[in-house]
Order: structure tokens, then C-alpha cells, then sequence
């Protein structure tokens, strides 16, 4: 992420913590897209990507007190996204990776403009173990640093390397395929 | 340093395509790569699957204000419902309080009924004020809550802003914002209520209850919520109810989810809608009655005016029993039966 980028996102969180309402506006309207798209790629369901999306913005405002500018609030923004996903996940007590039917049903309603190439990818991606794929989806998607990702997922920095490259691995054997 | 292994290639490139490795590390790989003609060619190929890996496509967010304006709603009603509720509240308590305080501590209370009194009504004045301001400045503005209450035995019959109906059960609250189908259609509920509502895809109709969210685009469903106990039941159209944690569960025709506590929500499929919307079902009953009757009944269990255009109307005498879920239904049995016409005008009935 741009250093440039970094500094006004830590300047708007400084100006949310003293209540102000506009910055919080901007913030949401920045990093909306990102936190959706992240939700979205996880569960490639539209509602509740809105919904856990939405969530995580209710939360951020009402824990603005406890967000720190020298600690990447962008991070602490997606922890709190991630923490609603997996809760999410762990009610709908569904197993994302495994089922081959499960997720072709997923990814069948509603998609027009796609080539196999994405198509594979999204299986792919949805195969993967639930760590592995947080892991993947923050680096490649979302520019985060390694370190950013352990403090993200409450992993020590080495576990995120490893993860990663497991990923890739799994991902580049299922689309050799 | 590290050797470039086939092992750790993958590694390697990865970290470098992400800045992951250190200046002494990257100069170390950037030398290995020149080096090894077959390393280069694996690169090259590790940089374009690395770069398709990037094409997951993400519906695009085309309507961020009125999520935005959503958010705020949802936010805003977190916040201001304990500071509402003590506000409506306390004046009744204080009033009662008045007489009942002892007679030494009456000079004290009537001081602070005073005082109460006073800032209500500076309240008042400044809500006064504020709202001739922002005519002018709409950037500040501050939006009202409008409340709607039935207390025990009554009902009401809601039409918001939208054109949707809402029918509220007996000792039951429904608030919205003024802005209401502005850029969001939020309503909060307590208490039990059947909604009747508009389609518009672009806002999405959301009932909010203490622990759960109801969202639709335009159907018919019946929201009970008392204390921490949450029943949605639909009767037309598809519904999603959601939790706290963002879990959702989606609704049809004849299906039902509840939520004891903070549990999760569980469906059920394949039930009597009619047995969840039973408390509407008030029979109004009339045995010779003279129509002007009639229409005061339904004055009070409609909470609208009637207006008998032809007078000669009012006497026409009327027997039947009507289940009393519609309006229009009962307008239109009556209006077969006694051959008379019906027209809607606002909240207003003409008889002619």
C-alpha cells in the first residue's frame, strides 16, 4: 500500500476518534469496496458480503476508542471483517473446502462475464484451508505486508510465510488440474 | 544467504513480486535470475500466473451513499434509543412521582417538575430552530425520529413514507427516520408487527429489532419481537433475516426463523402463516347495523376518517362478520353487499 495512501487513512482515524462524523463518511466510502470485496471473495455470496461488510464499519465506529494510528488501522479495520466472517462461517457450520458439488453451487448462481481461467480460480481459492486462504486473499488482494497479515490474524510472522506458500502451491496444483 | 533451490523457488519469487525480501536478498535473487537462463524462464512464468491470480472478479458497489446512509441509521438507532427511551419514559415517572413524594419533599419536587418542565420546553424550542435552519444549510441535518406506539388492546395500521402498510400488534413501537425513503427504508421495531411493503430494489426495506435485522425488497411478513425472543414468518415474497454476527438466513412463502437469546436462527419450513398473523385476525361483526356505525368501527380499528358523501348512505343497514385483516377487503364485501362506493382519498374514506 502507498505510503501516501497509509497517511490519509491514519489522518481520517485520528479525526474519527474525535468524533468526527465526515471523516468517518470518507473512511467508509474509501475502504468500503475493499472490506466488501474481501468478504466477497471468501463467501462469493453478494448479501452477506453486504451485510458482514456493514457490520464490520457498526463496530469499527463503536471500538473507535481503542483503534491506534501507529498500528496500521487498516489492519485493525480487517481483523475485525475477519472475525465476523469466521464467526459467519462457523454458524453456518459449513466446510468451505471440501465439497466439489457445494462449491460449484456456490459459484454457479449469477455469474455471467467469466472465462475458465476465473472460473478455476474461485474454486481454487474456495478449496483452500480457511487460514491459507485469509492468508492469500489479504496478500494478493489487499496489499498487505506479511507482518501486517500476522498482526491481522493473530499468527506469528513465520506461520503467515509458511501458510503462503502453501497456498500457492495448492492453488497452482489445482489449476494444473 | 540462501540458495535458490527447487524447493524454495516458489518462495523466492513469491516474496519478490511482494517486496518481502530484503535489499541484500532481492540483489542476491536479481543476480541469480540473470545468471540462470532456466531461472529466468520460471520467473517469467511465475509472474503471470501470479498476475492472473488477480483476476477474481468482485461485484462492482454502485449505491455507496445509501449504504452509507444505512450505516448511519443503523448506527444512530444504537445510540439515541437508550437517550430516547429515558426521555419518554421519565416524564411519566416524574409525574407520578409528584404525587406521590411526601409533603416535605413536595416543595423540591415541584422545583424540579419546573425545572423539567423548563428544559423540555427549551428542547423543544431549539428542536424548533434547528429545523428552520437547516432548510438552509441541509449539510447539518439533523433528522427526526417519528414514534409509533399501540398500547395494550390497541392496534395500528402504519402507512409510511414509501406507500408500504404496517400493521402493529398491541404494545408495540415502530420509529423511523424522517429521511425515510430518502436513501434508506429503516424501521425499528419492538414489539410485533405484519409489514405489507413496497418493492424497490434500489433501497432495500430493513426491520430492526433488538438483536436481529429483517431485509426485503418488497413482500409481505409478520416481525415478533419481545424482550430477546425474535420470530420472522413470511407470507408473500423472499426475505432474509439476520443476527448480530451477519449470518443469514433466507425466507419464503410459509417459512419461519427464530431466534431464543442470543442464539443462532433457525428456520422452519412448511408452516400455517395464518397462525403467526393470528392476532390479526379481529372479526368485526354487525347485525343490522346502520352503516355510519359501521364505519365508526372501522374508524377506530383502522385509525382513519370516513366521510359519507350522499347521506343518505348512513342509514343502510349491514349484517355480516369480516375478518378484519384488510380494509379493502371489508370495503369491498361491504360495498358488494350494499351497493355503495368506496374512494381512498388520503386517509380519508368517501362513502357515496
Amino acid at each position: 500500500m502507498s505510503d501516501n495512501r497509509t497517511k490519509k487513512i491514519n489522518e481520517l482515524v485520528e479525526r474519527i476518534k474525535s468524533e468526527d462524523e465526515s471523516a468517518f463518511e470518507e473512511f467508509y466510502k474509501v475502504l468500503y469496496p475493499e472490506i466488501y470485496g474481501f468478504i466477497f471473495r471468501n463467501t462469493f455470496d453478494q448479501i452477506q458480503s453486504e451485510e458482514i461488510s456493514q457490520e464490520t464499519f457498526i463496530r469499527f465506529w463503536e471500538s473507535r476508542d481503542q483503534v491506534s494510528t501507529d498500528r496500521h488501522p487498516k489492519a485493525y479495520l480487517f481483523k475485525i471483517a475477519k472475525n465476523l466472517l469466521i464467526n459467519s462461517i462457523n454458524r453456518k457450520k459449513k466446510i468451505y473446502s471440501l465439497d466439489e458439488d457445494f462449491i460449484e453451487n456456490m459459484l454457479g448462481a449469477g455469474e455471467i462475464s467469466e472465462n475458465m481461467l476465473e472460473h478455476d480460480l474461485k474454486k481454487a481459492i474456495l478449496k483452500l484451508p480457511e487460514k491459507c486462504r485469509l492468508i492469500f486473499l489479504l496478500n494478493r488482494f489487499h496489499n498487505f505486508r506479511y507482518a501486517e497479515i500476522a498482526e491481522i490474524l493473530d499468527i506469528s510472522l513465520q506461520t503467515v510465510k509458511n501458510q503462503m506458500s502453501k497456498s500457492i502451491k495448492l492453488i497452482r496444483e489445482y489449476l494444473e488440474s | 544467504m540462501k540458495k535458490i533451490t527447487e524447493e524454495n523457488k516458489i518462495d523466492f519469487f513469491t516474496c519478490y513480486l511482494n517486496g518481502e525480501l530484503e535489499e541484500a536478498e532481492k540483489i542476491h535473487f536479481e543476480r541469480e535470475i540473470e545468471k540462470s537462463e532456466k531461472l529466468r524462464i520460471e520467473f517469467e512464468e511465475f509472474k503471470t500466473f501470479w498476475k492472473n491470480l488477480g483476476t477474481v472478479e468482485v461485484p462492482e458497489v454502485t449505491d455507496i451513499n445509501n449504504k452509507y446512509s444505512e450505516l448511519k441509521e443503523r448506527i444512530k438507532f444504537t445510540e439515541t434509543e437508550v437517550k430516547k427511551n429515558r426521555n419518554f419514559i421519565s416524564k411519566n415517572i416524574y409525574h407520578n412521582e409528584i404525587f406521590n413524594k411526601k409533603r416535605e419533599l413536595f416543595g423540591w419536587t415541584i422545583r424540579f417538575a419546573a425545572l423539567l418542565l423548563l428544559s423540555i420546553i427549551l428542547y423543544q424550542i431549539l428542536i424548533i430552530d434547528h429545523s428552520r435552519q437547516t432548510t438552509i444549510t441541509a449539510a447539518n441535518e439533523q433528522p427526526e425520529e417519528y414514534y409509533h406506539i399501540t398500547k395494550r388492546g390497541e392496534r395500528s395500521e402504519i402507512i409510511l413514507p414509501d406507500e408500504s402498510k404496517v400493521y402493529l400488534n398491541s404494545s408495540s413501537r415502530l420509529s423511523y427516520s424522517s429521511n425515510f425513503n430518502e436513501n434508506q427504508r429503516l424501521v425499528k421495531l419492538e414489539g410485533e408487527a405484519f409489514f405489507e411493503i413496497e418493492p424497490n430494489k434500489n433501497l432495500p426495506f430493513i426491520v430492526k429489532t433488538k438483536h436481529n435485522m429483517v431485509k426485503v425488497v418488497g413482500t409481505k411478513f409478520n416481525v415478533y419481537n419481545r424482550d430477546d425472543e425474535f420470530v420472522v414468518a413470511v407470507s408473500e415474497g423472499k426475505v432474509m433475516a439476520i443476527d448480530n454476527q451477519g449470518s443469514i438466513v433466507s425466507l419464503e412463502k410459509n417459512q419461519a426463523a427464530e431466534m431464543k437469546g442470543n442464539n443462532e436462527l433457525v428456520k422452519t419450513t412448511g408452516i400455517d402463516i395464518e397462525q403467526f398473523i393470528d392476532w390479526r385476525k379481529e372479526k368485526l361483526a354487525f347485525k343490522n347495523e346502520p352503516l355510519y356505525k359501521v364505519m365508526n368501527e372501522i374508524e377506530l380499528t383502522f385509525n382513519i376518517n370516513t366521510f359519507f358523501k350522499e347521506s343518505s348512505l348512513r342509514g343502510r343497514k349491514l349484517t355480516g362478520s369480516f375478518d378484519a385483516r384488510s380494509l379493502n377487503e371489508i370495503l369491498t364485501a361491504i360495498s358488494i353487499s350494499l351497493n355503495v362506493d368506496f374512494e381512498k382519498e388520503g386517509n380519508r374514506i368517501i362513502i357515496h
